[in-house]
């Protein structure tokens, strides 16, 4: 996928992911890449920034968990502001992914008088 | 990254080259940690698939990329902030008190305390916050000292005065008249300014941020039991404070109050994540001790709240801060756009004398000299450099003058809170928060009185007027605020080097 693409996605997708249940970066990697069968394969150096900078704005908070291994992880929690902007992203990318396949959906044609004889039906109805 | 010869040390060579990115030294250990317990994970997963420890390793590291691309990213998260638009706007106001003391004929050293507040407005900046959060034992313990003082003055100086008895203030204001002998002379001067000045008139605003010093680490412990007794301790704090406000002399002392009440529930709100219903307590508790108030304090609030709404009624003598509330207006009245305000000598006598006012039905005797007044300076209130400096700068300069000088004022206060709100961490912003309604209540009451409606006490106005414990208390404050936003990517609550979050480690 293109990584314009992906990068603006992926808070988005960080924030789905946390809507369901609180996570911790290495988990997030690997949910993700399961749930998308191994298409979205976040990078460290991608993800950290990202969850900081949504922590920053008050979109995911964090707290540390110890776990039985003994060791300290931070997980991440969605705030009632990620929620909202979890709601506000996804009906971004719903305007964004139609606009696009519509788009891809339409015909692509060589010349204007293609389209015009795809439109008119016939080199008649055009001259008429 | 180079050649490692083993995977401990391709780890280390990893971790070393990220923290490199990391400007802030202290912070350099705490920021990896999440990525060091990222690459264990990682490594585990490959050594559960067969691989060996070695290679699983190796392959972790390899595959979190490169150190500096993902240390400087990382730095981005964990570097000091710096806040320079509040910051000079404190220093602008601070040159402006220098530079009007200076108009007014007073030398530069005159203006020392000035210079000594702006050392701790930049002490505290650098490290008031971190302190705060390293010391936080120690603050609560001071806290809780500082509001048994506080309280017990408030409390004891009501009784004095109730009976009849001068209160501490007076006591201690006659001792040091009365003091001969150097030592005695010093020791009752600190005393007075220990406990007269710094407890009794800026102690409140002292308590308003550092409230929550007090009760936060308790609201914010987990379970339930401490949360209690968190309420519990907010909720002896608010009746000491209820007391002696009850017990105090002035509405200055309400409005303290009401803003360590708000403060203090506000940090129990935020840190316990309480319900509305469970607020409520608080809520009623406080109504309560504020009824306990008026039943106690009636008298006295009313005076003071009639000082402030109706000066005139007050205004018995040209000796009462009523009169000066009318003078003010009087003269406020009559300024000009651009330029002084225009009075002939006539006009300056009459002023000075109070005979427009009292229309020579005054049964005082005026002293000489005040007969002898013959500029503006001499018919505005006693320290009037103080007190009246919005109102002398409209009288003196015109009404132009004055807006552009309320509307600095009112710059500062939008840039208190905007600060205050940019920082995310809770502890921080609380502290910030209590700080900034400390500064802008003296600013309002300043401005207030300043057109003729007096609040209790003149507070002075935060970084221009000056005294030295005010400057120093107001530096702190605004220190406060700038150092929690400062420090706000870098140290959480519990102590300089755990991770940003509040919340207590959890068992999983």
């Amino acid at each position: 996928m293109d990584k314009k693409m992906m990068a603006m996605g992926t808070s988005m997708l960080i924030l789905k992911l946390l809507e369901t249940k609180d996570m911790y970066g290495y988990q997030m990697i690997k949910e993700l890449e399961e749930r998308s069968e191994n298409i979205f394969s976040l990078k460290e150096g991608t993800l950290y920034p990202i969850l900081h900078n949504l922590e920053k704005n008050g979109d995911i908070e964090s707290f540390e968990k110890t776990s039985e291994t003994g060791r300290i992880r931070k997980y991440y929690h969605i705030t009632k502001s990620g929620s909202r902007a979890l709601a506000q992203k996804q009906e971004e990318w719903g305007t964004f992914r139609s606009a696009v396949e519509k788009v891809l959906k339409a015909p692509v044609y060589e010349s204007v008088f293609d389209a015009l004889i795809e439109k008119g039906g016939s080199m008649y109805g055009i001259l008429r | 990254m180079g050649f490692c010869v083993n995977e401990e040390d391709c780890v280390k060579e990893f971790m070393s080259a990220v923290q490199e990115q990391i400007s802030y030294k202290p912070i350099r250990k705490t920021a990896c940690k999440e990525l060091e317990n990222h690459l264990e994970d990682k490594a585990e997963e490959y050594i559960k698939s067969g691989m060996s420890n070695e290679l699983a390793v190796l392959q972790a590291v390899k595959e979190m990329g490169d150190p500096v691309t993902v240390g400087v990213k990382l730095n981005e998260s964990y570097s000091l902030q710096k806040e320079y638009k509040l910051l000079g706007l404190i220093l602008l106001s601070v040159f402006g008190g220098i530079l009007s003391n200076f108009v007014y004929g007073y030398d530069v050293f005159y203006s020392s305390y000035f210079y000594l507040g702006v050392a701790v407005l930049l002490v505290v900046t650098v490290y008031g916050y971190r302190f705060c959060v390293i010391h936080r034992k120690l603050l609560t313990a001071v806290a809780i000292l500082y509001g048994f003082v506080w309280s017990g003055y408030g409390i004891i100086s009501g009784i004095l005065r109730m009976k009849g008895l001068p209160g501490i203030s007076e006591i201690l204001w006659r001792w040091n008249a009365d003091s001969e002998g150097i030592f005695s002379e010093l020791f009752s001067e600190l005393m007075l300014r220990l406990f007269s000045m710094t407890v009794q008139f800026n102690g409140m605003f002292f308590m308003i941020p550092f409230c929550v010093i007090l009760i936060f680490p308790r609201a914010d412990a987990g379970d339930k039991k401490k949360q209690t007794a968190g309420l519990i301790l907010s909720g002896v704090f608010v009746f000491a404070v209820t007391v002696s406000t009850a017990l105090g002399p002035t509405a200055h002392y309400l409005l303290s109050a009401v803003s360590i009440v708000i403060v203090s529930y506000l940090a129990l709100s935020i840190a316990a994540a309480w319900k509305k219903k469970n607020i409520l307590i608080p809520i009623l508790f406080s109504l309560a001790c504020f009824l306990f108030l008026f039943t106690y304090n009636g008298a006295g609030l009313h005076k003071s709240i009639e000082l402030f709404a109706t000066p005139e009624k007050q205004a018995v003598s040209i000796w009462e801060d009523g009169y000066n509330g009318v003078l003010i207006k009087e003269l406020l009245g009559r300024s000009r756009p651009v330029g002084s305000v225009s009075l002939t000598e006539e006009e300056i006598r009459n002023y000075a004398t109070g005979d427009w006012y009292f229309t020579g039905e005054k049964d005082f005797k005026m002293p000489s000299y005040i007969e002898e007044k013959t500029q503006i300076e001499d018919i505005l209130p006693q320290h009037y450099l103080n007190n009246y400096r919005i109102a002398y700068v409209i009288i003196r300069y015109g009404w132009v003058a004055g807006c552009l000088f309320l509307a600095g004022l009112a710059g500062l206060i939008a840039l208190l809170f905007y600060t205050t709100f940019q920082i995310k961490n809770r502890l921080g912003f609380l502290l910030a928060f209590g700080s900034s309604m400390a500064l802008s209540m003296q600013i309002l009451i300043y401005i207030l009185g300043n057109f003729g409606h007096q609040l209790g006490n003149f507070p002075n106005l935060p970084f221009i007027s000056e005294g030295i414990v005010s400057i120093i208390v107001n530096m702190t404050l605004a220190g406060i605020i700038l150092s929690a936003y400062r420090y706000d990517r870098v140290i959480g609550e519990q102590s300089a080097t755990t991770w940003k979050t509040g919340r207590k480690a959890q068992k999983v």
